[in-house]
């Protein structure tokens, strides 16, 4: 063979330079949903989280299915297909993010508008063209001869690590807007890697250029906010002003100051004093904390007349001064509490350091200094539960304050969201840190009818029950208007704790709902229900009767856990049916934003994936006919799809509790899963896989996958206390003898059926992206059901259903 | 012969705007301007806002006397008597004409009422106030929607209405005390100042919670010993606003 006859012809694709373009093009991928989530979050809200990865993996499902149509034309000229699809690339990260501000939509009035569903999906489907271009190429790619199928899965897989840990890191030092900028030369640049040296696709290499530039620096991006977010509120009303903004991984906070800027919320009506001025802190435009610009001690005393005052009321009695841990400490409004009531340790978490950074640095002189700078203060930016595991100091009170904003979980916002700080087992661990006759308060906004505050009574109810205790005497709960507070103590409530708290709540005209030795008629006296729903649930969920009342409540109020942690998540889909019994059209009211969108994201999902997978197979399109072994490929691809993203989700879950921070869960679980993989990938590349190896890989993820259900927990707790870096390493290593099996899979699947049934490759790249999809969405609505130890079963059977699968994917060896 | 012709053009712009000078003059002399125009849609808003439950016939009355499509934008017109709320823009809406209707009678005003409303919004609940006292102020914080709702009121002869643009949190000292405070926007926090400006045995009537979800309206009484006592009177949902055909359907 001569060199000139080992270089490839002009339509082939050149080795190398497809790998290098594939990697970037799949890091840009990656990278422009982490973009797309952040932009989101900016201009709408965090729930359409779940809508871009749907999307994203929708448009790489397309893009199989468009190649399946299209095969003969793009395996004539993969080359320039390749390339013409990474200029689009390049050009569509840039305008459609653009483009689409110009939809109107208000995703919250999603049940009551029905334009705003074709608003959605218009919005869904125009941020589906980059990732079908992006799907596409990657696809053209997957053409190649099957040899070399390994090497490119790898390729992409590695890229798409690297994509992840790239815009996270991008994320600290770029705005969103230059995100997307910076993508969009990756893409460039992959196009200039595979470009064929024509006239013509040099001339279009340069006007992507000429217009990535023309649009970065004459078009800048920016969010179209929802008028109904807090900040543009704020901004209408006169004199107010952005006093600072920067923008992270965690979300963009601004800080507005002006005159008519006011933010108290569930103050006691009995209280007469002055709020003191201050700024308002905003996280990606709404869920507001204050920053208090207060000049003594006694300027905290609005804050007394809040129910979460209540448990420093009860330990007052003691000789020393108390000790506090603030979780979630935001704007410092707890801890400006905490020190009101004297106290000389205060620990205050706060994950986000770049409101710590805020509040010690430019807001320092506008009450920052106060509350993050105390001496008695100290700031820890760590989660809640990793500083509960790994810390031994106990706390005279720990105070967990409604992280979410005021109305944020009225419209079930955060019901598709999971939330470890509210479980069994973390009040269990906020309990172990108490001192004797510390008392754990949980501050909830009241809802109509009540949820929350009756789930977090349960829930430390249960707490309380798996340390033997006998809840009924541990616990008190109190409200106002605006707020729902639990009081709970390791020990039996003690007679003086009781007496300070009738006083405290007399005196603020705060209601008593259950205490040891409450009587019926002394609740409900202040801010006066129908009935004493309080009192009567509270009765009921410390009393024998618990499952009953839990069973027949509307609403789903028992106790969340670690399993199923999705505390914001309490209507059941059984109540709807109910709900429109009792209310009508009405009923629509109660519905919970989070789970409607993420439903209709996997029904949407679902639907558009049966039809792009059937549409090859219809004898018109005729793409498939005559092709054998579809039932099979069908079967092993979609269980692949679906088996993979489940376990990746199920182990960033875990992740989150282990690294005790979901970003670095994220970017760990995804590395491991995708660069693990991507060896895997690689280890197959020119060793095709004969069908007992490929069900023997199955074979091994499904014991690795039952191993884990049965021990992960217990292997993560013994290294709990270990540094970050050494648990970053111990995750690394769990994951990646199950992800390298698992990136093992998919290749040897498609050089088989590249072997065999060439037309089904791209096929088999559609079934597999939109399995992906609907398990992706899917997972968080099995979780909140089922539990996360059921999915992983889930995933489980789908490694065992591909392996059968496999079986009929290729003849014998 | 130019006066003539001054005449003849101001008699025009008069017939066309539906507010000639006798209009004008005669609405200083009664409790509300009452007009024709889309009466019976208005009925109809009324039967529903009833099978609700509302049986205060005062109340039912003032929505009755009050062109509701007049404070909504021209593309909200068609809807105007929908059982929904509408945007006004700015992100606020005109509220669903039952939460109108149930917040009013919460108020239990008088001919001698003082009344205070917090969001004047489009001026629509002003208007309905204006029903029952002389004694209306209102206070909107967004400059725009005052000078328009100020500007529809005196338009529509609701000249006793007082319309300041400022800050709601700190209310209007210089008429208090109210016997009635009426907030028309969802809030979070009830500003001490306005509970200060309550008269003893005053009533407030507040809605809780954020725009698009379930939310209790919420009355506060002041008793003579100044002490508030609260009451949820209702969940209620300010619904959002429809697109027009959706609201067209209803």
């Amino acid at each position: 063979m001569n060199h000139r006859a080992a270089l490839p012809s002009e339509s082939e694709l050149p080795l190398r330079r497809t790998r290098v373009a594939l990697l970037l093009v799949s890091a840009a991928a990656i990278g422009l949903q982490l973009s797309l989530m952040r932009a989101l979050s900016l201009q709408l809200w965090s729930h359409l989280a779940y809508m871009v990865i749907g999307v994203a993996l929708l448009g790489f499902g397309a893009s199989g299915t468009a190649l399946t149509l299209l095969r003969r034309l793009v395996v004539a000229n993969k080359r320039a297909w390749f390339a013409a699809l990474l200029l689009l690339l390049a050009g569509s990260v840039l305008l459609i993010p653009r483009a689409a501000g110009w939809i109107p939509l208000n995703v919250q009035f999603l049940a009551w508008d029905r334009s705003q569903a074709a608003g959605l999906l218009a919005l869904e489907l125009m941020l589906l063209v980059p990732f079908l271009f992006a799907g596409g190429a990657i696809g053209v790619a997957l053409l190649d001869h099957s040899t070399r199928l390994g090497g490119h899965y790898a390729a992409n897989l590695i890229g798409s690590g690297a994509g992840a840990f790239g815009a996270v890191l991008a994320m600290h030092v770029l705005t969103t807007g230059a995100l997307f900028t910076a993508l969009a030369i990756v893409a460039l640049v992959a196009a200039a890697v595979v470009l064929p040296l024509r006239r013509r696709f040099v001339g279009g290499l340069v006007a992507v250029a000429v217009l990535i530039g023309a649009v970065a620096y004459g078009w800048p991006w920016r969010p179209a906010m929802s008028e109904y977010k807090a900040l543009p509120g704020y901004l209408d009303m006169p004199g107010t002003e952005i006093l600072h903004q920067v923008e992270g991984p965690l979300g963009r906070i601004d800080v507005v100051a002006g005159p008519a800027v006011r933010h108290a919320p569930g103050l006691g009506l009995g209280f007469a004093g002055e709020v003191p001025p201050h700024v308002v802190v905003l996280n990606d435009g709404d869920a507001a904390s204050a920053v208090y610009q207060v000049h003594n001690l006694a300027d905290w005393r609005f804050m007394d007349a809040t129910t979460r005052a209540a448990p420093y009321h009860m330990v007052s009695g003691r000789p020393e001064a108390p000790s506090a841990l603030i979780i979630g400490a935001g704007g410092g409004a707890d801890i400006g509490l905490a020190l009101h009531h004297g106290a000389d340790v205060v620990v205050a978490l706060e994950m986000n350091r770049q409101l710590v950074d805020l509040l010690t640095g430019p807001l320092r002189a506008r009450g920052g200094e106060a509350v993050y700078l105390d001496p008695a203060v100290t700031v820890l930016p760590h989660d809640a539960r990793g500083y509960l595991i790994r810390s031994v100091r106990t706390f005279d009170v720990i105070q967990l304050p409604p992280v979410d904003a005021f109305g944020a979980s009225g419209a079930g916002l955060h019901a598709a969201q999971e939330s470890y700080l509210y479980t069994v087992e973390a009040f269990g661990e906020m309990l172990d840190r108490l001192s004797r006759g510390g008392v754990l308060c949980i501050t909830r906004w009241a809802r109509t009818p009540p949820r929350d505050e009756l789930r977090a009574l349960a829930t430390a109810a249960a707490a309380l029950r798996r340390r033997g205790g006998e809840p009924a005497d541990h616990l008190a709960l109190i409200r106002n208007w605006a707020t729902a507070t639990i009081l709970a103590s390791a020990q039996p409530l003690a007679a003086a704790q009781i007496e300070a708290l009738r006083a405290f709540c007399d005196e603020r005209g705060f209601d008593l709902c259950y205490l040891p030795g409450l009587a019926r008629d002394e609740a409900n006296r202040y801010h006066v229900l129908d009935t004493p729903l309080y009192y009567d649930a509270a009765q009921a969920l410390l009393g024998p009767g618990r499952d009953a009342f839990t069973a027949g409540y509307l609403f789903d109020i028992a106790p969340a856990t670690d399993d199923r942690p999705y505390f914001f998540r309490s209507l059941p889909w059984t109540a709807l049916f109910a709900l429109r019994e009792e209310f009508g059209a009405h009923g629509r009211a109660f519905v919970e934003l989070g789970a409607l969108m993420s439903a209709a994201a996997l029904a949407q999902d679902i639907l558009v994936g049966l039809v792009l997978i059937v549409l090859p197979l219809v004898p018109l399109g005729g793409a498939l006919r005559g092709a054998r072994r579809r039932l099979p490929t069908l079967a092993y691809f979609l269980l692949l799809g679906a088996g993979f993203m489940l376990l990746e989700i199920c182990f960033l879950q875990k992740l989150i509790l282990y690294l005790a921070h979901p970003l670095y869960a994220a970017a760990a679980t995804i590395a491991a899963f995708l660069v693990c993989g991507g060896l895997g990938s690689l280890s197959t590349a020119g060793l095709p896989l004969g069908r007992r190896a490929i069900v023997a890989t199955s074979l091994v993820v499904v014991a690795l996958t039952a191993v884990a259900v049965v021990g992960l927990d217990r292997w993560l707790a013994l290294s709990l206390g270990a540094p970050l870096g050494a648990r970053l390493a111990i995750a690394g290593l769990t994951i990646a003898p199950l992800a390298f099996a698992m990136g093992r899979l998919f290749p040897a699947g498609l050089a088989a059926v590249g072997r065999d049934q060439p037309a089904l490759v791209p096929w088999a790249w559609a079934v597999n992206g939109f399995a992906s999809v609907a398990a992706t969405v899917a997972c968080p609505l099995l979780a909140a059901d089922f539990g996360f130890r059921t999915v992983l079963l889930l995933a489980v059977a789908c490694y065992l259903l591909a392996g059968v699968s496999a079986w009929r994917l290729t003849d014998a060896e | 012969m130019r006066i003539a012709r001054c005449f003849v053009l101001w008699l025009l712009v008069s017939v066309a705007w539906g507010l000639g000078a006798p209009a004008d003059a005669s609405a200083a002399d009664r409790p509300a301007p009452r007009t024709p125009a889309r009466q019976a849609e208005r009925n109809r808003m009324l039967d529903v806002i009833r099978r609700y439950g509302m049986t205060d016939e005062t109340v039912l009355r003032a929505m009755a006397g009050v062109p509701r499509h007049e404070f909504v934008p021209p593309a909200q017109a068609r809807s105007a008597y929908a059982d929904t709320p509408l945007p006004i823009g700015h992100g606020q809406t005109i509220s669903q004409p039952y939460i109108v209707a149930e917040m009013t009678r919460l108020l239990r005003l008088t001919p001698q009422s003082r009344v205070l409303e917090i969001g004047t919004g489009s001026g629509y609940q002003a208007a309905i106030l204006a029903e029952f006292t002389e004694h209306v102020y209102t206070v909107e914080i967004i400059e725009e929607l005052a000078a328009e709702a100020d500007q529809r009121l005196q338009r529509l002869g609701y000249h006793r209405v007082s319309v300041l643009h400022g800050d709601g949190w700190e209310g209007w000292p210089e008429h208090a005390p109210y016997d009635a405070i009426i907030v028309t926007c969802a809030a979070g926090q009830i500003p001490p100042p306005l509970l200060q400006q309550l008269k003893p045995g005053g009533r407030m009537v507040i809605p809780v919670g954020p725009r698009y979800a379930v939310q209790s309206l919420m009355l506060v009484e002041k008793d003579l010993d100044e002490r508030f006592r609260s009451r949820s009177v209702m969940a209620v949902r300010f619904v959002p606003f429809v697109s027009e055909r959706t609201g067209a359907d209803r």
